[in-house]
């Protein structure tokens, strides 16, 4: 072979190993993220602890994943079952997501698409909540929550939804600042002659929102409803202090409890833990084609 | 225009949606609270259900709870005032809770006392008023799986038992035990707060002195806690307690899976808290009760004990007389009657009530004397009042086990268990801040 | 839009004022007073700034707590944060070279962001983290000898910080978009100036993504700095206080203990050492932050 001919080979797999560098990074990386997942979903099948580093089961049992939504072992007669507190959970999830996907979208269409006094000062109070820690809310709210007048309304109350009523309340007055950011972002990236267009048409503000620009904003509707989900649904601290009675325990509440009953097996936790992270999974996967790229960017710039 | 109506509408909804969902409180419903694991919750429903069919005019709302979380609930819910009618309580909680203030004077209900032990409600009784109707008595118990003694070949008194009775004894079969198998010991691990227990009975058997005088002030000297601390160290050379807690982490003892799998040879547990570990436990284990070793054999001491937990009614009771009457029936039917008490059995330990031990003596088909928790009751009872006999008492402080307080102790102990603290420097810390917090808390 | 009437926006605006009134003024100012008070039984005395003392002081059992707390939050965010950054722009810096099957890498380093969080996945990180568990059975297979995560003070903290990092997956994805928005002129420009890749990435790429670098490391900030779910569930504040972080501190002592003053004080300190960093963090980004327009 001739210098060029060589050096050009050379070359060439220079370039292949740093292809192929690429990938070995990126595999181990989604290896070492993806295993724990993948253990755990071993272990559900396995009978007693799993105690090596292979995900395969040792001693394959099914009855993880049988009792898995039946009651978890500290309950009783009255079996709190997983699904009732999956119900629980979605009391305080659904009214999350809906009320505060609306009221953040209403709040930014306000700001972006309207004129009135006072926008400056309302636009900076969103941006400056929206840094704002939520621990130091927490305590007064609680307080307030719990004044005896006020509790009275939700402690205990069995009507649908209304039992976690502190836990969604805030949504309704689109207290998420961050889901403003995004849609005021997003809001900016629509020019305004479809607006225009419309008002020649008669329209008024609210058909405009809701006829013109909402299929627009459908991307960004779905994910600030996304988040507001993960967030609500993954909520700890929020069900830990304000939901103290048994029949009324959400996901958040119940499953750090499945280790400690003696009714339980290894496999029964992991199970059931899964089990509860699957609705996670299935809205995650059915709303990510329109979240996975594009909130980030249009929200970011600028 | 349409959203303001919108607006209203949905907000004209949601008061009538909340309307309708708050419950009426009336005096014939009874709340009661308690915590538990399954077994105490399958039987207390079967027991409430039993009451409401014999006294169907009476309602009974059960609130069961798992432990984790029960007292802050209890605390949220006594300032809110939502809490139960009847509920579970700890004793010490009586002190820390602001008794007097959110719980009713039990004397006020008419419950016939006379048949508990005289000092029975002594340490349930503050400013003259008895805030609590003790359920049962609980003392430390060692109680251990004979078969992982069986299996490495202990025996003491030339083969005549397994079990051992001396501090000596357990030592020799820690030894024995562990070097059959490295992964096995005697007793295995055991958290701050068996620990610590653990030590000031060793102490109090050599002593004769309670942790806590009546001054309120640490009773023993640092050379003698130290000479509690070197004993821990003792056993954990010796094959009774692992060399380390940093090498086991699981701090829920039943279901440690080392437990399960019986490496572990014994555990160190209030009496009526035994139920949980042998639940776990396959069917080759043989748990049996222990007592507490001595010093020497045919010794009886070392032995605290307490009132386990006890009912204890909200303050709101006391407004109305009807509803003192339904609270009163139910409470004496939970603890008296012969139904209800041979369905609810040992679980909450065993009743100081003599009624109340008559019938469970008396159940048919239940043995309830020869269950691990009647035993160890037994021997906490004869072993407390031997020690009254010698001058010797040792009931548990009411601020022994307060939150804030116990990490006074606690916390020196978990780092000495780590080995992040010697023997010296552990005792030194406890020392330094015991008398200081406990009047700090005390004071309120 | 020119008859309409004037009292449309505010109509809209409505909900806002209302959340903003009701749901944050009114709680900042409360949490205030509140840490001005103190309870005894159903009793509250005004006691000016006694909590405050109180927390500071070392030699009380709060104030020993409450520093300890602090400082263990200081290491959390400043070992966390800077990692979180490092590894999610490195990892979309990877992603952004055309990757055959991209969106399933994008997806699988999303997954743990989305399940992380969720309570279940963190309770079974404990078994994970466990003296047996995963990580240490791992490490027997590569020969070394086991890491007590639980039992040891650093083991601890390292595992906290694991599972934040375990979550940067919404972070990278936030890199991945900016990245995507520098313009390959300048990398071109770079490539027939000489420079190779490394030094491409240091000067062209970073200074570009400088903003969401501001951006992403703020957010960061104020989250860690609130870090409760890993030490609450997996850690429990231990061992021996090591992993207590503040915010489980002022839950231990507001929720658990009912003190909600002090509590109310300790949210307050909190509050005020987010808002200096934050401005710090923006007053520093002069220096150093390029923007495009």
């Amino acid at each position: 072979m001739t210098d060029v001919q060589l050096r050009l080979k050379s070359h060439k797999t220079k370039k292949r190993i740093k292809e192929g560098f690429k990938y070995v990074i990126i595999i181990f990386a989604a290896f070492v993220m993806l295993y724990p997942l993948l253990w755990i979903l071993g272990a559900s099948f396995n009978e007693g602890a799993n105690e090596s580093f292979f995900f395969w089961p040792h001693d394959f049992t099914l009855i993880g994943w049988k009792e898995a939504l039946s009651a978890p072992g500290w309950g009783s007669a009255e079996g709190y079952s997983l699904l009732r507190a999956l119900w629980n959970t979605l009391q305080y999830v659904l009214p999350h997501v809906i009320f505060g996907t609306l009221s953040t979208l209403i709040t930014a269409y306000v700001i972006t698409r309207m004129h009135f006094k006072g926008k400056k000062l309302v636009f900076a109070l969103v941006i400056g909540t929206l840094l704002m820690p939520n621990t130091i809310f927490r305590i007064p709210m609680y307080a307030f929550w719990t004044t005896p007048g006020i509790s009275e309304l939700w402690d205990g109350n069995t009507t649908p939804f209304m039992g976690y009523l502190p836990l969604w309340a805030g949504s309704l007055f689109a207290v998420n600042s961050f889901s403003i950011f995004m849609f005021i972002q997003f809001f900016r990236t629509i020019p305004r002659d479809l607006d225009e267009a419309a008002y020649m048409d008669g329209a008024n503000k609210l058909q405009v929102l809701w006829y013109v620009l909402l299929p627009v904003l459908k991307p960004i509707v779905i994910t600030v409803a996304l988040l507001l989900f993960i967030a609500s649904f993954n909520d700890y601290q929020g069900p830990l202090i304000y939901v103290t009675s048994a029949p009324f325990f959400p996901l958040s509440r119940v499953l750090p409890m499945l280790g400690l009953d003696s009714t339980n097996t290894y496999a029964h936790v992991y199970a059931r833990s899964i089990v509860s992270v699957s609705i996670l999974i299935i809205v995650f996967f059915a709303a990510q084609r329109y979240f996975v790229g594009n909130d980030a960017d249009s929200a970011i710039k600028g | 225009m349409k959203k303001i109506l919108t607006l209203a509408i949905s907000l004209t909804f949601l008061l009538v949606l909340v309307a309708c969902g708050t419950q009426g409180d009336d005096d014939n419903t009874i709340s009661f609270a308690w915590w538990g694991t399954s077994d105490r919750n399958i039987a207390t429903y079967q027991a409430i259900d039993l009451f409401e069919e014999k006294y169907p005019e009476y309602k009974v709302v059960g609130e069961q709870s798992p432990w984790n979380g029960y007292q802050q609930a209890l605390n949220n819910k006594l300032n809110r005032g939502t809490e139960a009618d009847v509920f579970q309580v700890n004793y010490n909680w009586i002190y820390s809770m602001y008794g007097e203030d959110y719980f009713m004077d039990i004397n006020d209900l008419g419950l016939d006392l006379s048949k508990y032990p005289a000092d029975e409600h002594k340490p349930l009784t503050v400013n003259g008023k008895i805030l609590g109707l003790s359920v049962s008595e609980t003392g430390y118990i060692f109680y251990l799986n004979q078969k992982v003694y069986e299996d490495a070949g202990v025996s003491f008194d030339d083969g005549a038992r397994i079990i051992p009775e001396t501090w000596e004894e357990l030592m020799t079969a820690g030894q024995i035990i562990n070097q059959n198998d490295p992964t096995k010991y005697a007793i295995g691990r055991l958290d701050s707060q068996q620990i610590a227990i653990l030590m000031f009975s060793y102490l109090a058997q050599i002593y004769g002195k309670n942790v806590i005088n009546d001054n309120n002030q640490f009773n023993f000297t640092q050379q003698e806690l130290v000479e509690g601390f070197n004993f821990i160290t003792d056993l954990r050379s010796t094959g009774v307690l692992i060399p380390s807690n940093a090498i086991d982490t699981h701090i829920d003892g039943p279901t440690n899976p080392n437990w399960t799998s019986q490496k572990y040879g014994g555990v160190l547990q209030w009496n009526t808290a035994i139920s949980e570990y042998q639940n776990t436990l396959p069917s080759t284990a043989n748990l049996v009760m222990a007592g507490m070793f001595q010093q020497e054999a045919g010794q009886t001491l070392g032995m605290y004990k307490k009132v386990s937990m006890a009912y204890a009614v909200s303050k709101r009771v006391e407004q109305s007389d009807a509803k003192k009457e339904a609270v009163k029936t139910f409470i004496e039917f939970m603890t008296t009657d012969p139904e209800a008490v041979a369905i609810l059995g040992v679980d909450r330990g065993v009743s100081s009530n003599s009624d109340t031990q008559a019938i469970l003596k008396a159940a048919e088909g239940k043995n309830f004397e020869s269950s691990l928790e009647w035993q160890g009751h037994e021997v906490v009872q004869m072993m407390y009042n031997y020690q009254i006999t010698q001058n010797i008492h040792l009931y548990i402080h009411p601020y022994y086990e307060h939150n804030t307080f116990r990490a006074i102790y606690e916390a020196p102990i978990e780092s000495f268990l780590l080995n992040n603290k010697n023997a010296n420097e552990a005792a030194i810390a406890i020392i330094n801040l015991f008398n200081t917090e406990l009047s700090r808390i005390m004071e309120g | 839009m020119v008859g309409e009437k004037k009292w449309v926006p505010y109509a809209f605006l409505v909900p806002w004022i209302i959340g903003f009134l009701l749901f944050k003024l009114y709680p900042f100012i409360s949490s205030f007073v509140m840490s001005l008070y103190e309870k005894r039984g159903r009793v509250s005395t005004y006691v000016g700034l006694k909590n405050f003392q109180m927390i500071f002081d070392t030699s009380t059992y709060l104030g020993s707590e409450f520093m300890n707390s602090l400082k263990v939050t200081f290491v959390y965010v400043f070992i966390t944060v800077p990692l979180i950054l490092i590894v999610s722009l490195l990892i979309a810096y990877v992603l952004a070279l055309k990757i055959k099957g991209v969106g399933f890498f994008r997806t699988s380093f999303y997954m743990p962001t989305v399940l992380g969080a969720n309570v279940a996945i963190i309770v079974l990180w404990r078994y994970i983290f466990e003296y047996n568990g995963l990580i240490n059975q791992g490490l027997k297979l590569l020969g070394i000898s086991p890491i007590s995560f639980l039992g040891t003070a650093s083991g601890a903290m390292a595992s906290i910080v694991l599972l934040r990092v375990w979550q940067f997956g919404s972070t990278m994805l936030i890199f991945l978009n900016a990245l995507k928005n520098v313009p390959e002129s300048l990398y071109e420009a770079a490539t027939i100036d000489g420079a190779g890749k490394w030094r491409q990435f240091l000067s062209v790429t970073v200074p570009m993504i400088t903003p969401i670098i501001l951006f992403n490391g703020v957010m960061r900030l104020v989250e860690t700095f609130q870090v409760f779910n890993g030490p609450m569930l997996i850690t429990n504040g231990g061992p021996e206080r090591s992993t207590n972080v503040l915010n489980k501190l002022i839950y231990d002592i507001a929720f658990q203990g009912g003190d909600l003053n002090v509590g109310s004080a300790m949210s307050w300190v909190l509050f005020v050492v987010i808002m200096i960093f934050t401005i710090l963090i923006f007053r520093s980004s002069k220096y150093w932050v390029h923007y495009q327009d």
